[in-house]
């Protein structure tokens, strides 16, 4: 062959004459012809003479899994990229099932895990042991293996992943997030410190105090900052009492008695100084332009203090604070600190008088929430209605009424466009069932409608096949 | 079956099956019914006048009212899907007149074409078939000097030729009516890429040549060689006379199919392999916005009666009858590479130009390199995409697995892997 594959390059005007080889030594013709002879007889015996090489084998998996196989039909079309974004709940569902995924389709779940780390934990609760024993073969994959992937994340991510991963830790286990960061706290930078630190706002108490009161004095001023508001947060320190008494000087809450106690009002007294206060941390930093500089300050001032110092009921307070000139920063500031400290009597007295946030909403109880959408589904702004999750039945049939008639009527600019926003997110928390409904597709606004409908439809169906394939 | 799977595999493109997707659903349709094989219904799109839709499963064919130009439109999909989804929403009863109507005018069978009535003019065909080996030998002659001129120049400049060198040469083949040779000679360019391209353009002009010489002694050859040799040049077979011979009766089952798309012309290749062991090849074509039909789906057995075209050997074939599912095992496979080599060893002496040899081999494992299945006396035999080697190791958790692919003489593309109790595609689009 090698005779052959020279002559073959070099070609008859270089090379010719008589074979070496005996396999083309008779060949007949001109030394072209030869050539072409010799190719034929030469690859087509050499494809034919073939042996195989050796190699070792993958070792067996001898693991049993009795878990039951998921169907995949609609794990594979998400695989394949379609309707990508209810990959969660199918993992979801498979885990609450009780199935495992196939094992064919580990290889390409397993490769979503690798790009989108929030996945993982529910890939791993659904891929079976087929999955660790690939995982130990395909470094790739080794995620699934480590017991503590998380503190992987910690030691060798990069700032801002392991500043999300911390804070996601500060939630579950506050105290170990605060040991973890005092080991590596003097060799981070100053943006990774500053960015940490933040996190504490979470589960903050008494034995944080030592740690925030020495960041209080870091060199950098990132972090000072953000120690001097973890300090107001913290009861009992110095920094909170005087920005109490600071606060308490601003703002009043005036309670008067007329007519012999037959009527009561309350009035909201603002006295806010002539200068910019003394703010070395400028936790007052006024750098926005949706109100006047002293609102801004105000709005900070609330939203950094604790919410106990209101005395009184909240709607008191913000009933007062709507009579004033003053209700977009108090209640902007209340909204913040109300998010902080989870406090439901709040949000909900916010919520009833015009502040709006998907956390807010979120703190009322779901039973509540779910009230306030039957009765008032046409007050709330639509996006309420998105963020609101799940629907029970009655909560979405009454939702579908409701996008019944909206889609009937005029288009409004502002609440049509709103509604229609929404509509392929509401896909996401209704029931996974495609209502029977009848689509006014004959109104002249139909044409803006339909394409969010069809979005709307289309995810809907989706997850109706895949609730139906998990039965 | 139609499962969805199938259903959507009649798309013409991704945007038809999202569309139809939405239209699968009743409050879109009005007047639906179905009547033996054939479904219909009156679908509302924008316009007052809903569109009217049919479908008949049995061809299939598909109409439409609509102004669409794909085919079939996503509103026979829909109607479709719908069906597929909820049977019962389309009742039994006698198709309204329209159906009828547009049935007449649009049949438009795809598996089986009905042998014409008119009889063949004998004296017209004889001048015909003159003229065409009038024209062949003009090709084959111009071929050989070409060749000669290459094995002169050798092939150490080939890499260098601009694209045109090539593309000539295979317009002048085309235009002598030997498409065979011009797909041979356009194929030139494409292994000139591959790494090992010395051994690759060798083998391939190894054979190039063996088909001009096949050729230049016809007469004296058997038959079968003399088909198979007008059929690589690019002769086209007399499928209507193939279907009138007696078919191959089933079951068959369904080992792999590949698709794939080159200039506007889709290809469906599906492998059929019996439970004695024969295998056939199916071919279909589809040009522009046609449809492909995929009756199959991977892994399931059909009842349905084979031709085979002439040749050496056998291997494609075409369908003399629709296939019906039928239910069978999972397809026993040859043990030992080594044994399947010499299989294609053999195959390759009765057939030099062989391309693509069907293997079916049981006790397989991906090796610890990617792009190897090892058999249990530890001889490898080689695959591509490498991409494949994971799903492979995941399907079968190293234990030893059945596989389908097609050997091209050096390496196999795996298309079907037999596990947890059924049959996995690796070609389908996620998987790569």
């Amino acid at each position: 062959v090698d005779e052959l594959m020279g002559r073959l390059m070099a070609g008859t005007q270089r090379v010719s004459g008589p074979w070496k080889s005996g396999l083309f030594a008779g060949l007949q013709g001109t030394p072209e012809e030869q050539l072409l002879s010799a190719t034929a007889l030469g690859s087509v015996s050499a494809l034919a003479g073939q042996l195989p090489p050796s190699a070792l084998p993958l070792a067996q998996d001898t693991a049993e899994d009795p878990t039951p196989l998921a169907r995949e039909e609609t794990l594979a079309e998400m695989l394949g990229g379609e309707h990508r974004e209810l990959l969660p709940e199918w993992l979801g569902l498979c885990k609450t099932r009780g199935r495992r995924v196939p094992p064919f389709y580990l290889p390409a779940l397993l490769t979503v895990g690798v790009r989108d780390r929030t996945l993982r934990p529910a890939i791993a609760a659904v891929a079976g042991k087929r999955a660790l024993w690939l995982a130990r073969r395909n470094p790739e994959w080794k995620f699934l293996l480590s017991q503590d992937e998380d503190l992987e994340i910690w030691e060798t991510g990069s700032g801002t992943v392991r500043a999300e991963w911390l804070a996601g830790l500060r939630r579950r286990e506050p105290e170990r997030a605060r040991e973890l960061l005092q080991q590596t706290w003097a060799t981070e930078s100053a943006d990774d410190r500053a960015r940490m630190l933040e996190s504490f706002e979470h589960g903050l108490s008494a034995r944080d105090q030592d740690f925030v009161e020495a960041a209080a004095t870091d060199r950098s001023k990132l972090v000072r900052r953000v120690a001097a508001r973890l300090l107001i947060y913290l009861p009992g320190t110095t920094a909170q009492r005087q920005w109490i008494e600071r606060v308490r000087s601003w703002v009043q809450l005036r309670r008067e008695s007329r007519w012999m106690g037959l009527s009561k009002s309350t009035k909201l007294e603002v006295h806010l100084p002539a200068e910019r206060p003394e703010d070395p941390e400028q936790l007052l930093s006024a750098d926005n332009t949706m109100m006047g500089e002293k609102a801004w300050w105000l709005g900070h001032a609330v939203a950094l203090s604790p919410l106990w110092i209101w005395e009184g009921s909240p709607e008191e307070w913000i009933d007062a604070a709507r009579a004033s000139d003053w209700q977009l920063p108090m209640q902007w500031g209340w909204g913040v600190a109300t998010v902080r400290e989870r406090n439901v009597l709040w949000a909900r007295a916010l919520l009833e008088r015009q502040s709006s946030g998907e956390e807010l909403w979120m703190l009322l109880p779901h039973a509540e929430r779910e009230q306030m959408l039957l009765q008032r589904m046409g007050d709330l702004p639509p996006k309420w209605l998105a963020w609101h999750k799940p629907y029970s039945e009655a909560a979405a049939q009454r939702l579908y009424e409701f996008l019944l008639q909206r889609t009937r009527v005029r288009w409004e600019p502002n609440v049509s466009r709103n509604l229609a926003q929404v509509l392929p997110d509401l896909a996401l928390v209704v029931p996974p069932k495609v209502p029977l409904m009848t689509w006014p597709d004959d109104t002249s606004a139909w044409s803006y409608w339909s394409p969010r409908v069809e979005q709307f439809l289309s995810r809907l169906h989706f997850r109706q096949r895949m609730h139906e394939e998990m039965k | 079956m139609w499962t969805l799977q199938r259903i959507e595999s009649l798309a013409p493109d991704a945007s038809s099956i999202k569309a139809a997707r939405g239209l699968a659903d009743p409050r879109h349709w009005s007047g639906l019914g179905q009547h033996g094989e054939v479904l219909w219904g009156l679908c509302q799109g924008s316009g007052k006048e809903p569109y009217r839709t049919h479908a008949d499963l049995a061809k299939p064919t598909f109409g439409c009212s609509c102004p669409s130009s794909k085919f079939p439109c996503k509103h026979a999909l829909g109607l479709l899907m719908l069906w597929g989804g909820r049977p019962a929403l389309l009742p039994e009863a006698a198709p309204p007149s329209w159906v009828a109507d547009a049935k007449d005018k649009r049949d438009r069978p795809a598996v089986m074409r009905q042998p014409k009535t008119t009889p063949p003019d004998p004296e017209a065909q004889a001048r015909r078939a003159a003229q065409r080996a009038g024209r062949v030998a003009e090709g084959t002659a111009f071929l050989g000097q070409w060749l000669r001129d290459l094995m002169r120049a050798g092939l150490s400049g080939a890499p260098a030729l601009p694209d045109k060198h090539w593309n000539d040469a295979a317009a002048r083949l085309v235009d002598t009516q030997t498409p065979g040779l011009a797909r041979m000679v356009r194929r030139i360019p494409e292994l000139l890429g591959l790494p090992d391209w010395q051994l690759r353009v060798a083998e391939h002009l190894g054979r190039v040549h063996l088909l001009l010489e096949g050729y230049g002694r016809i007469e004296q050859l058997p038959p079968d060689m003399q088909a198979e040799i007008r059929t690589r040049l690019g002769w086209p077979q007399n499928q209507q006379e193939l279907m009138t011979r007696r078919g191959l009766p089933g079951p068959w089952c369904v080992v792999g199919q590949r698709q794939f798309e080159d200039d506007n012309l889709k290809t469906l290749r599906t492998w059929l392999w019996s439970a004695q062991g024969e295998s056939a090849l199916l071919l279909d074509f589809a040009v522009g916005n046609q449809v492909l039909f995929n009756p199959f789906s991977a892994g399931a057995w059909y009842e349905v009666e084979l031709v085979y075209f002439e040749g050496v050997g056998r291997q494609r074939a075409l369908l003399k009858s629709l296939p019906v599912p039928t239910s069978g095992p999972a397809p026993q496979g040859m043990d030992g590479v080594g044994r399947f080599l010499r299989g294609y060893a053999e195959e390759l002496a009765r057939n030099p130009w062989l391309e693509s040899f069907p293997a079916l081999l049981s006790g397989l494992v991906p090796g610890e390199t990617s792009g190897t299945l090892v058999d249990g006396a530890g001889q490898v035999l080689p695959f591509w995409p490498a991409s494949r080697h994971w799903k492979l190791a995941a399907l079968g958790g190293g234990s030893p697995t059945t596989v389908f692919g097609e050997w091209d003489g050096h390496r196999l593309r795996p298309l079907v892997a037999w596990g947890d109790g059924r049959a996995w595609s690796l070609e389908a689009e996620w998987t790569n």
